[in-house]
């Protein structure tokens, strides 16, 4: 049994039951939705979608996200931006390079996606720009019903 | 059903509000679902413990987590010390999530170890996992890289298959494989498997571009036998894009009621030869040689067994004289595996010799010796067997219970 739990449910824990075919597992359908969570219930409710659709709609906002995250991490390397965390012995500066892990992100109650930039050295005006990067990276994605908002903190 | 040993150390001080797991480890997270791992089989976890060898002026709490709630297993700590759960018991069901939570209210800690019990509900098995809470970036394109079920997890994975396996002695099936990716910005699927013998298992975590999460693959399982190696495996598609993993478990059960336990680092750990020995925890991460010293370095494993089959994997040997490795119980010498000198690369172990423990032994491993030259250590470990029929005890003289006639 493939089980799938993303990892930006607001509160509580969705599970869905993947299926495995030829050495490949099917992204497209699900075979079986375990529980889902209470945010992705009630998207499920709201626009009246079924299994696959409410799967769609959970990828569809996993995907965006990562999306909006990769752009933040070219933009953050090409900027030389800083991460206090990411400071350590062999990067005592803490400068963001490739083997830098990704921006962090919450749920908020809403079930919108918030990337968080806690540690990270922003300058004031660069945020509006960061905003619209989020935004537009985000919305590369096939925008279907249910789909969760991605947003800079 | 019987207890078997999970074990954590961690590379760097933990601080409070840090989440991480009892198996591994390197870096930790302040996400508790990044280190949130998927209980496969329906098991209690028992007997929570950790040591801290320095800092923690505060109290130091290790909270056991279920499902994003706190469980019954609890540790507060008082500055520098160990301490144990020896009374809380949390069973989960197959397919829960858990986790380890710490806080304190003091300066950060420094860990030995972290270790717990583990009962399946059914069989008898453990898991076993490499992590790096924080996310390691992989991004080696078209191409096939390996992971241990020890230790950190290492960037990109490790390119020379030998350097993580690890040779079973003692599991007879692979249950489960799980991974957890943290980032994904590839255009294309990333493939995790299991690998018996430098071959693909049947168990397969596939993570689509974009998705991010847990994956747990527990189809029908794979036999394994006496001898046979286990690790992991990913395969990237084209593509530069980062997938930031956490962790990579698999779970392992016996028919026979063994268990095993072993430290791992999947890059090496080098060793030059000399008289000063070196001591490692029986789990989780291979540390720096000075890291810690034979009492630091003891764990309980918490269940009375025969140990055996003290081994090791080196990358390289060029030592001009022979090493040691020796398995410490109590803080005594008990078993030795001797490291041939110039053996090069090469598994090293004592198939013959076994000791007896009881639930509150203490074990670590030595390395000692070598005359010159040096070794690339990537895993350490033993097998536990379960105790022959009527204890730990040899049996009493036959002639003891010689039927008495009774005379009239």
């Amino acid at each position: 049994m493939i089980t799938w739990y993303p990892d930006f449910c607001p509160s509580g824990q969705c599970m869905i039951e993947l299926e495995k075919a030829s050495g490949s597992i099917n992204w497209t359908t699900p075979k079986r939705l375990i529980t889902l969570c209470p945010h992705h219930q009630n998207v499920k409710n709201i626009n009246a979608l079924d299994d696959t659709g409410v799967f769609t709609a959970i990828l569809r906002s996993c995907q965006a996200k990562e999306k909006a995250r990769w752009a933040l991490k070219l933009d953050f390397m090409a900027n030389g931006t800083i991460d206090d965390d990411y400071i350590s012995e062999s990067n005592p500066t803490g400068v963001i390079d490739k083997e830098w892990p990704g921006t962090r992100f919450k749920a908020d109650p809403s079930g919108d996606i918030i990337i968080e930039h806690g540690t990270l050295h922003i300058p004031p005006q660069a945020r509006q720009r960061l905003s619209k990067l989020v935004d537009d990276e985000s919305k590369k994605i096939d925008q279907v019903p249910g789909i969760s908002r991605i947003l800079l903190e | 059903m019987g207890k078997a040993l999970l074990v954590a150390s961690p590379a760097a001080g933990l601080a409070s509000g840090d989440e991480n797991n009892i198996f591994g480890y390197g870096t930790d997270t302040t996400a508790e679902a990044n280190a949130q791992a998927n209980c496969t089989e329906g098991a209690d976890f028992t007997n929570l413990r950790a040591n801290i060898t320095g800092g923690g002026s505060g109290t130091n709490t290790f909270q056991f987590r279920d499902a994003g709630a706190n469980g019954q297993n609890v540790i507060a700590i008082v500055g520098a010390s160990s301490g144990e759960d020896a009374t809380n018991t949390d069973t989960l069901s197959a397919g829960d999530l858990f986790n380890i939570a710490y806080t304190d209210t003091g300066t950060n800690s420094n860990i030995s170890w972290m270790c717990a019990n583990v009962t399946f509900a059914s069989g008898h098995g453990n898991f076993h996992g490499g992590a790096a809470f924080s996310g390691v970036v992989c991004d080696a394109q078209s191409s096939t890289r390996f992971f241990q079920f020890a230790g950190i997890i290492a960037v990109d994975g490790e390119a020379t298959e030998n350097n993580v396996e690890w040779t079973n002695r003692g599991y007879t099936s692979f249950e489960a494989l799980q991974v957890r990716v943290t980032a994904n910005a590839r255009t294309n699927n990333s493939d995790f498997r299991n690998r018996k013998n430098g071959a693909d298992g049947s168990l397969l975590c596939q993570f689509t571009s974009g998705a991010t999460g847990l994956i747990s693959d527990t189809s029908p399982a794979d036999s394994i036998a006496d001898g046979d190696t286990v690790n992991a495996s990913i395969t990237l598609d084209t593509g530069l894009e980062d997938l930031t993993l956490a962790f990579v478990i698999g779970t392992l059960k016996s028919s026979s009621s063994k268990s095993e336990t072993w430290a791992a680092d999947q890059t090496g750990v080098s060793r030059t030869a000399g008289a000063t020995a070196h001591y490692f925890t029986i789990g989780g991460r291979i540390r720096a040689l000075t890291d810690l010293t034979e009492t630091t370095a003891r764990i309980k494993p918490g269940f009375a067994a025969v140990v055996s089959n003290l081994r090791c994997y080196l990358s390289a040997n060029t030592y001009t004289g022979n090493g040691m490795l020796k398995l410490y119980q109590n803080g005594v010498a008990v078993i030795t595996t001797t490291i041939t000198a110039a053996g090069g690369a090469a598994w090293y172990e004592n198939a013959t010799d076994t000791i007896t423990i009881d639930a509150d032994d203490e074990l670590s491993f030595e390395f000692d010796e070598g005359t010159s030259g040096s070794i690339t250590i990537h895993s350490v470990g033993i097998t536990f067997a379960p105790l022959p029929a009527g204890g730990p005890f040899p049996p009493w003289p036959q002639t003891i219970f010689q039927p008495i006639a009774l005379q009239n």
